[in-house]
């Protein structure tokens, strides 16, 4: 094959063969990792549970005095 | 002198080449607006595993000199501050996820000012884990 034939087709084949390999990619990337919705749904659920450990500490451990009384007695029950 | 041969080899290596550099793109698959979602809730996390620790580390009970003189390896006072910090810190990520950084960051700096000296000998590894992970976000 003469070299300028082999390189003129080089030039028209790879601006496919990068179309191709950015379809793929993008197709890869999206069964891989979370979809938008998945993202939103975990980024609320993660900070609700978050928010919900503290919450629990803190009415385990009540900083006022009569807060302290209430806790003790729900933790005899 | 280049033979065709050779010619075709050169440019063999040369598509190779070429595809492998288009291979390392990285590929846009998320919405800037869910980019930052993914980010924050990351961020959030980070510091989650702040507050995850002030509470385990707060329960364990350290005994110096006998039985008697038992308290929390960090203090009850000190944890309660870490989650008020951490509970600010998430309810706004949850309100503006684009300033994830920012706002982590400030509850990082938040945190380590706030805690007395036995709190800050207690938790200052576990500060710096958070805030290399948080800056491993980047």
């Amino acid at each position: 094959m003469p070299p300028a034939l082999l390189l003129a087709l080089i030039a028209f084949v790879t601006p496919y063969i990068h179309a191709g390999i950015a379809a793929w990619q993008k197709r890869n990337n999206t069964t891989d990792l979370p979809t938008p919705e998945q993202i939103r749904a975990d980024f609320k659920a993660h900070g609700a549970a978050i928010l919900a450990e503290g919450d629990a500490w803190d009415a385990e451990h009540p900083a006022t005095a009569s807060g302290a009384r209430k806790s003790a007695a729900r933790r005899k029950k | 002198m280049l033979t065709d041969r050779r010619f075709a080899v050169l440019c063999c290596g040369l598509l190779v080449a070429i595809l492998f550099a288009g291979c390392a793109k990285a590929p846009p698959n998320l919405l800037p607006g869910d980019l930052a979602a993914f980010k924050a809730d990351q961020a959030q996390v980070a510091i989650g595993t702040a507050q995850h620790a002030a509470i385990e580390l707060n329960k364990i009970q350290a005994c110096p000199s006998g039985p008697t003189s038992c308290h929390p390896f960090l203090s009850d006072a000190n944890t309660r501050m870490v989650i008020s910090v951490v509970r600010d810190g998430v309810n706004v990520l949850q309100a503006v996820p684009d300033g994830w950084q920012a706002t982590s960051r400030k509850v990082i700096d938040t945190i380590s000012q706030r805690l007395d000296a036995a709190g800050k000998t207690t938790f200052a590894a576990y500060l710096a884990a958070v805030t290399a992970v948080i800056d491993a976000i980047q």
